[in-house]
């Protein structure tokens, strides 16, 4: 996938020093691609018109326009509310895998963090930081403004990957230094206590706050591709195994799925956008899932 | 079904077909770390711990050590001869057939339609052409082991004079050799005979004369005055002549031939002036002095002396023999029409009468007398010599360059082949351990 022509490919973007540049990059070819932008809200100032498409709210409709042009028109505003939202990161040493493309998944959870805080900034949300593994090892506050992209994206180009995750703590803490209802984006592999987990996000949801979580995996942990006989060793604990995975393949994918499916159902009960993004598949395109599945539910 | 090697030192490498294996435990005792981010999702793998001393693949491994031990084998050069193959060259025959060319038989026609017969009749022919039939049947034997594998067969064509083929002869040619006895009818009268003039000693001469009559024999010694009998030329100083005339008188009880008319011959002993000499080139003299050379008595009785004196001859004259410090003792030399012979002793010398008798023995050509035998080998006699060829033993059956060591060559070309198939069946493993490393 990450070679399609016209898309954003993962191994190129990594290998871009200036993250800043890639942000706008994506996020540019995404809203092109969108025609426009996802975050369009429904308040009092006016944005733009556009077609009307079937599940629109008819009390938007412009019915003097369908008078003149014969044809719906659907009116929409800019959002005025001040939406804070925090990246929460996982840079613990499981995220320093590397999968066949030799794009680790901190990097790309370090780009997909880069292009929503563009986005979000680019329209006067405010955007936090918080950078853990067991504990939070960098908190950024929400702000807004380009001068504050800005040290958003030094601190992501600067994240090393080590650690154990141990994500429930850090949440809690970024749940709490939100004041008001705002959105959590989660950025982990989510190799992690899953009960610990799930009790901080059922209690960011229970606090009001909109979740998002992008599982960032790698092609090689969905199919195991590894030699005939091998050492392998657990890049957070450092423990090793001695495996066949030719006979622990099946099993091996049997469990990483029923993982997936349980945190797809679980996101999916509570109301949490999961995405997976796999690190060989074009940053635009997860992040373009991402966004039209938030302007459906907006829609909704 | 047998079994031979060309090159069977080469089978030492297939000590080589452990390589693989010991490759293969050597490498497993080291399984490829591989970092991975969680171990989670992985069996507990103690049994395949355990496996890291068992073979992961078998067939991967069975098919390099095969691969390796057929190209050994290969370069061993292996030949089977298969009892089929055995019984085709136990059909042919190789035969050697041994043509007498004596004077007795050479000059017969019906020699020559006797040996076409022959050679028609075999799948290999080796022909012989000698007057030594006896001699000459181990050479044919030896000559038929040369050939291609075969039964053996050793043909004679001769008139079978007697004396030409004796029991030892026979013997000499191995037993699974068959020998057959091809007897040209001789059109020789009932009885020859032939005279032999002894060398002149004390005027008077002893002629010896040999009869064939039938399965008799004479042999008659006649005395009698020397009168134009030829004698060679002495020159000695005058006063050893006593000593000249002992020592023509003991060459001449030696049996000692007189000589021909057309082949005159002086000795010169020290003491005297040596005449201008001129190489030589004349046949006869040149034979007398090879043969000479190879006269046991002459050679004995130089080879110890020690007091020789340093030769003065010119350059014409051609050493004999050599003392023991290697000058040259006796020097032969052309003159006018005969052959000088220069003895570096005196006449009372043992070396000089060696030296006279060698050269008047071998510069005069006796009677051939077996040619002159008139009784031949008896027909029941060569019968029981005859045999047929016997069947190839093992030993003959000569393995050829190079064997059956094609198909195994294509073997290992196939069986690396299908490494190469099942290797590439396994491109993630390879892969994955590519990048873990």
């Amino acid at each position: 996938m990450s070679g399609v022509p016209g898309t954003l490919d993962p191994q190129v973007l990594s290998a871009i020093a200036d993250l800043e540049l890639v942000a706008r990059v994506t996020v540019d070819g995404t809203i092109a691609g969108l025609h426009r932008s996802p975050f369009h809200g429904y308040s009092a100032e006016f944005s733009q018109y556009r077609p009307y498409r079937p599940g629109d709210d008819l009390k938007y409709v412009d019915w003097k326009l369908f008078a003149r042009t014969d044809r719906f028109y659907t009116k929409q505003f800019r959002e005025t509310t001040n939406l804070v939202a925090h990246l929460a990161l996982d840079a613990s040493g499981s995220m320093g895998f590397a999968g066949a493309n030799g794009v680790s998944k901190l990097a790309y959870a370090r780009l997909l963090a880069a292009a929503v805080a563009n986005l979000l900034l680019g329209q006067g949300d405010g955007v936090g930081l918080l950078v853990y593994d067991q504990a939070v090892r960098q908190f950024i506050g929400g702000r807004s403004g380009r001068s504050h992209l800005r040290s958003v994206l030094v601190a992501l180009s600067k994240l090393q990957a080590s650690g154990r995750t141990s994500a429930a703590a850090p949440l809690k803490r970024a749940a709490e230094m939100l004041k008001r209802r705002g959105l959590i984006c989660v950025f982990s592999d989510l190799y992690d206590d899953d009960a610990a987990l799930d009790t901080e996000l059922r209690r960011a949801l229970g606090m009001g706050h909109e979740l998002a979580v992008f599982h960032v995996l790698t092609r090689d942990e969905l199919v195991l591709r590894l030699p005939g006989e091998a050492e392998i060793e657990d890049l957070e604990s450092g423990a090793t195994l001695i495996a066949r995975p030719a006979d622990a393949r099946q099993s091996y994918e049997r469990r990483i799925n029923e993982f997936l499916d349980n945190w797809r159902r679980r996101c999916a009960g509570y109301g949490i956008d999961y995405t997976l993004a796999v690190t060989d598949v074009p940053l635009d395109q997860v992040l373009k899932e991402y966004l039209l599945r938030r302007v459906r539910s907006a829609a909704r | 079904m047998t079994l031979y090697w060309l090159n069977p030192l080469a089978l030492t490498g297939l000590a080589a077909a452990a390589l693989p294996v010991i490759i293969h435990l050597l490498k497993r005792r080291r399984a490829t770390r591989v970092p991975f981010p969680t171990l989670r999702f992985l069996t507990d793998s103690r049994a395949a711990a355990v496996k890291l001393r068992s073979l992961s693949d078998p067939l991967l491994l069975a098919l390099r050590v095969a691969a390796i031990a057929a190209a050994v084998l290969a370069a061993a050069q292996p030949d089977v001869v298969t009892s089929w193959q055995r019984a085709r060259d136990d059909r042919r025959l190789a035969r050697a057939i041994v043509v007498d060319t004596s004077s007795s038989t050479n000059a017969l026609a019906r020699t020559r339609e006797a040996a076409v017969a022959l050679e028609r009749r075999a799948d290999a022919v080796v022909e012989l052409r000698s007057d030594r039939v006896g001699v000459s049947l181990c050479r044919a034997a030896r000559a038929l082991l040369d050939g291609p594998v075969a039964r053996h067969e050793v043909v004679v064509i001769s008139d079978f004079q007697h004396g030409t083929i004796n029991d030892a002869e026979i013997a000499c040619v191995p037993p699974d050799v068959g020998l057959r006895f091809v007897q040209i009818a001789n059109d020789r009268a009932g009885s020859t005979s032939a005279t032999l003039v002894g060398l002149p000693a004390d005027g008077r001469t002893t002629d010896q004369r040999i009869e064939f009559e039938g399965p008799r024999t004479r042999v008659t010694f006649l005395v009698r005055e020397a009168g134009a009998v030829r004698q060679p030329r002495i020159l000695a100083p005058p006063d050893h002549a006593p000593v000249v005339a002992g020592l023509l008188r003991a060459a001449a009880r030696a049996g000692t031939p007189a000589l021909p008319a057309d082949r005159p011959m002086t000795f010169i002993f020290s003491g005297v002036p040596t005449p201008a000499a001129a190489p030589l080139r004349v046949p006869w003299m040149i034979a007398a002095l090879v043969a000479a050379r190879e006269d046991a008595a002459l050679v004995a009785a130089a080879i110890s002396r020690r007091d020789a004196k340093v030769s003065t001859l010119s350059a014409a004259w051609t050493p004999v023999v050599r003392s023991a410090t290697g000058e040259p003792l006796v020097s032969a030399a052309a003159e006018a029409n005969g052959l000088m012979v220069s003895v570096s002793a005196e006449p009372s010398d043992v070396l000089s009468l060696a030296a006279v008798r060698a050269f008047l023995v071998t510069g005069v050509t006796t009677p051939n007398w077996d040619e002159l035998e008139v009784e031949a080998i008896p027909p029941s006699q060569l019968k029981a010599w005859t045999r047929a060829a016997g069947p190839i033993p093992d030993e003959r059956f000569k393995p050829t360059p190079p064997g059956d060591s094609r198909w195994l060559w294509g073997l290992a070309l196939a069986l690396l082949c299908a490494e190469w198939v099942v290797r590439r069946d396994r491109p993630a493993a390879a892969g994955t351990e590519a990048r873990a490393a």
